[in-house]
């Protein structure tokens, strides 16, 4: 257990091309749909990778700087959590976890 | 007049791309044969062989994994007859994919499976119902009592929370009872749908298809009854499997299927055998080279375009599976297709003509 953020553990997922993705929620019977950017964010969200170092994967694949990513990584993170998709009680960041 | 064009929602976006790369998303697993009911129209055809062991089992399951599958339906046969069904279905949960469980309901019937299969915490469980009451669904069934252990399993299900889907196959003894079995979907908050292919057995024996309801029955039920019994929907004037473009459906392309013996086949119905799954390092080796799966995937293509070229052609619903085993050709027309085509299509001509009236008359 390294304390980063991780995915709810019923959640299944898979991106497809470069279309995006889908993350299935069993326990709701729901299918959310995610972007690219925000599919490759949740594939890393397996509780060994802070949002730092997300931001860091997200700026070298995207078009975009990795102020900018983590400020999105964090926002997606906390709408993630608010719907419930994560795992409960860890904190996101490193900031968090020091 | 022109019509408006509905723009793709995201989720038919990622489907629609899923569909024309062939990337698949689902994957059927028919673990065993076994059955605790003895339905005079069942497709399946065991063999002999020895069906895969549990370890086994283990194994085509990380295989499927790996391979990126989202939705894994555990099915058979009936799947809870396994005897270690609790623990595959755990292993698909612990892998990573979405588990579908398609039932017959009997065994749910009983609290102590229901409260095992919340702990899988199931994307969804879809249960066969055959008729409104015991005597016509125990006619097909051949079990007495499984008409109250079927609507008790929904029932347990519905209140335990768990997505339950009703299907319904139209039979020449359920017909006049269909508004009835929506009427037990309608009690506990749940859509029918109702399916009106009875397809033959899959080693090719027709003997099934002596339970098809006549096609007077079907004029009526495409033109009148459809629409009442889906909460007014149209009839479906593609297979619930193809996505959109050129092919008719997604056999081969949007999932597969696994047999109890290991056989990789292109969907539930086309059961042509693609490779067994034990004797294949990772599904990635064949998915894009196999022989097998090219020309599953052509014949899909060829068949929209017959179709296209048929007097009732937009109004298709075909199955190259059903064609190939009741006409010897996955390309053939079978009378079934061609009966719920032609009965369609005069249903979406009443429409319009209804429309027309409608619109002089306002």
């Amino acid at each position: 257990m390294t304390g980063f953020a991780r995915r709810h553990p019923d959640c299944a997922f898979r991106a497809v091309a470069d279309e995006g993705g889908l993350v299935v929620l069993p326990g709701r019977a729901e299918v959310k749909v995610l972007n690219p950017a925000g599919i490759k964010i949740f594939s890393l969200l397996d509780g060994q990778h802070s949002a730092e170092a997300i931001a860091r994967a997200v700026a070298d694949e995207f078009d975009v700087s990795e102020d900018r990513a983590l400020a999105d990584v964090r926002a997606f993170i906390a709408e993630l959590a608010a719907a419930e998709m994560l795992a409960e009680g860890e904190p996101a960041t490193e900031e968090a976890r020091s | 007049m022109s019509e408006a064009v509905a723009r793709p929602t995201p989720y038919e976006r990622v489907i629609s791309r899923a569909f024309a790369e062939a990337i698949p998303l689902n994957a059927q697993f028919e673990i065993t044969y076994r059955c605790n009911h003895l339905c005079t129209f069942c497709y399946n055809s065991p063999n002999g062989q020895r069906e895969l062991t549990t370890p086994q089992i283990f194994e085509a399951l990380r295989k499927i994994a790996d391979f990126g599958v989202l939705y894994l339906t555990l099915t058979g046969g009936e799947a809870l007859c396994h005897k270690d069904f609790f623990k595959i279905a755990e292993e698909v949960r612990r892998l990573g994919m979405a588990v579908r469980i398609y039932t017959n309901g009997y065994l749910l019937a009983d609290r102590k499976f229901i409260r095992k299969v919340k702990a899988l915490n199931p994307f969804e469980v879809e249960i066969s119902i055959h008729g409104a009451r015991a005597e016509t669904h125990e006619a097909l069934t051949k079990i007495k009592g499984s008409f109250d252990r079927t609507v008790t399993a929904i029932r347990n299900l519905v209140e335990e929370g768990i997505k339950v889907n009703l299907k319904c196959p139209i039979t020449r003894l359920n017909k006049d009872e269909l508004f009835g079995v929506r009427d037990i979907g309608d009690r506990f908050g749940l859509f029918i749908n109702f399916d009106a292919v009875i397809t033959p057995k899959d080693d090719g024996n027709q003997d099934p298809l002596a339970l098809r309801a006549d096609e007077e029955f079907f004029k009526d039920y495409w033109a009148e009854h459809y629409s009442k019994l889906h909460r007014g929907r149209l009839p479906p004037k593609t297979n619930h499997c193809a996505a959109d473009g050129g092919a008719n459906c997604g056999t081969g392309r949007s999932g597969f299927t696994i047999d109890p013996y290991g056989n990789i086949l292109p969907c539930v119905a086309f059961r042509r055998k693609i490779a067994n799954i034990l004797e294949v390092n990772s599904l990635h080796d064949i998915w894009q080279t196999s022989p097998v799966l090219h020309e599953v995937r052509g014949l899909a293509v060829e068949a929209r375009e017959k179709l296209d070229e048929h007097e009732y052609g937009p109004y298709f619903q075909f199955c190259l599976g059903v064609a190939e085993t009741q006409v010897g050709d996955p390309l053939g027309i079978y009378p079934q297709a061609e009966i719920n085509a032609r009965a369609v299509k005069r249903a979406y001509d009443l429409i319009q003509i209804s429309g027309a009236k409608g619109r002089k008359s306002a």
